[in-house]
């Protein structure tokens, strides 16, 4: 079986600063990418602004809240309103994270770590089959970026996400920056982590910056270009997939339109082989 | 369902525990200390630590705890920027943080941050000011009518005789995010200056009482602030409240002394045009079945 996911090409996350100037001028952009949670509402400008956006532009939704990683059962309320949103955007796929949000119905708004177990990978696993049965579309998890490691981890990182996405038969949401974050802050080589993936999994990539703080650990906080070294591992999962969608995530310290485009469109550089489409083993 | 392995369970509670910690203010510009201190050891002991840079698992988790108050902080203080002047920024921050303890986050969407805030405000002396409440009343309507759906709009121009006689004596529906507000300090002008201003940490001047009526309302996808005079602002309530036109007339009418009462004959066609054209009122949800 394969997932044929077309090469969308180059994009950005749809940001609110911006979409005043993209309705206004149509700007040549391959397509967007919206955090769903956004525009799961009933109503307001966020709906009418992403429909004028839909009428011009192809658009793929990445979520924050699924909270797959959560020790509780799936949030079947929560996936009917993205299964609604998925329908009315055609979106080809969606995608959230590996990680958890929500605890004993505690929002933390931020994307947690787990240790890497076999038992929480196949918990998890088992959780995201049952997401994208219900969601009838292919459903990608991010690989995280952290902060934090635990003692009782009982595999790498890269073996757990591995782990997770073949057993489960779902997708990755490959996340170039947040491998290099990772890394550093774990003392890793990052390419160990890149030579272990199997790339017809992957059906899309993020790239972002990262922020440093003066104890060295890094932060994925989407606000300054991507580094040279994360455009370098850009390249190589590139030629690994054989040509794959990309959205530059910029989320914060917010450039022009233009100038964020131009940031982007820096992965073209970095595209020395590619091709229309990426067959994905299902 | 798979089954929930009870030690991610524990290890999640614990780790919410710890990232949630309030932070220690130092200072009236909202310095803080982190109470690590407060971690959980048994957790603790379980992060792996940076030996090479002298990181713990207790710093490990800092991050984490900075980054929650970060982000909850700014999302508040974007939300609500009259009630962050009006308390100043250590106080902001205290309340901000006294609220999540009481009231944790239930919602995906820092969007619904604040739902009970007003509430939590009321039930504590040290939050429950007259200004500060409205204040944050205020600022939640503007968070309320950026977010609200809206129905079809009913033009009573359109309507046939028939129609329009039906409006006289069926309760009219608003717009869902057409929301009525009463305050004594004219705090929608007050929003305006603390948002513009140069200086966003200094002290803002409270103006002289005297109550102020408003329609809080979304046009062309922004959140305007309506001045109403008293007796609009009465014959919304009691339209708000239910009652059809003429009934709400009626009892507005009855209220007023004689110059009010040929004051509102003579002016209420041109209120209706008024508020018609800003889209105040919206088709009936039973007229749209039909």
């Amino acid at each position: 079986m394969t997932y044929r996911a077309k090469n969308l090409g180059i994009g950005i996350g749809l940001r609110v600063p911006h979409i005043a100037h993209i309705i206004a001028n149509r700007p040549k952009v391959d397509f967007f990418e919206i955090i769903s949670e956004n525009y799961m509402v009933d109503g307001g400008p966020p709906r009418e602004n992403l429909d004028r956006i839909l009428e011009h532009y192809p658009v793929v939704q990445h979520g924050v809240s699924l909270s797959i990683a959560s020790a509780e059962d799936v949030d079947f309320t929560y996936l009917k309103k993205l299964k609604t949103l998925c329908k009315h955007t055609k979106t080809p796929w969606f995608s959230d994270h590996l990680c958890w949000t929500r605890c004993s119905s505690h929002n933390y708004h931020d994307l947690l770590p787990i240790p890497y177990t076999a038992e929480y990978a196949d918990f998890i696993a088992e959780k995201a089959r049952i997401v994208q049965d219900f969601m009838e579309i292919p459903f990608a998890l991010e690989n995280l970026s952290s902060y934090v490691a635990f003692d009782n981890s009982e595999m790498p990182e890269w073996e757990f996400y591995q782990r997770v996405i073949d057993k489960s038969g779902t997708y990755m949401m490959f996340d170039v920056n947040n491998v290099y974050v990772s890394a550093v802050n774990h003392q890793f080589d990052p390419m160990a982590y890149l030579k272990h993936i199997d790339y017809s999994r992957v059906l899309q990539c993020h790239v972002a910056g990262h922020t440093e703080l003066p104890n060295g650990t890094l932060l994925d906080t989407h606000n300054h270009p991507v580094k040279d070294i994360v455009w370098e591992m850009y390249r190589y999962v590139y030629q690994q997939t054989g040509g794959v969608s990309t959205i530059l995530e910029w989320d914060a310290d917010f450039l022009t339109f233009d100038q964020t485009m131009a940031q982007a469109n820096i992965a073209r550089e970095y595209q020395d082989a590619g091709q229309d489409v990426h067959v994905c083993k299902r | 369902m798979p089954t929930i392995p009870p030690s991610l369970l524990k290890l999640q509670q614990q780790f919410g525990h710890a990232i949630s910690q309030p932070l220690i203010l130092l200072d009236e510009q909202a310095n803080f200390r982190m109470q690590s201190e407060k971690y959980e050891m048994s957790l603790v002991m379980q992060l792996v630590g940076r030996d090479d840079l002298g990181l713990t698992g207790s710093d490990r988790l800092e991050t984490y705890n900075q980054q929650y108050w970060f982000r909850i902080l700014s999302t508040m203080q974007q939300e609500y920027p009259l009630l962050a002047r009006l308390t100043g920024a250590r106080e902001f921050a205290q309340l901000v943080m006294d609220y999540l303890q009481q009231f944790p986050s239930d919602s995906a969407s820092l969007r619904d941050l604040s739902r009970l805030l007003v509430t939590f405000m009321s039930m504590h002396q040290q939050y429950n000011r007259e200004v500060w409440v409205q204040a944050a009343e205020l600022e939640y309507l503007y968070i309320h009518a950026f977010d609200a759906p809206k129905l079809p709009s009913l033009d009573l121009s359109e309507l046939d005789a028939v129609e329009q006689e039906k409006q006289l004596t069926e309760p009219l529906q608003f717009q869902s995010d057409v929301r009525l507000f009463a305050e004594d300090w004219n705090l929608v002008e007050l929003r305006m200056t603390a948002r513009t201003e140069n200086d966003p940490e200094g002290p803002i001047l409270i103006p002289a009482h005297g109550t102020h009526h408003w329609a809080i309302h979304r046009e062309n996808n922004q959140v305007k602030a309506h001045a109403l005079g008293p007796l609009q602002y009465r014959l919304l309530m009691h339209l708000q409240q239910g009652l059809p036109l003429a009934d709400a007339l009626e009892q507005l009418l009855s209220q007023c002394d004689d110059k009010q009462q040929a004051f509102v004959q003579e002016r209420l066609t041109m209120w209706f045009n008024h508020w018609r054209t800003l889209g105040w009122f919206a088709q009936s949800q039973q007229d749209n079945l039909q």
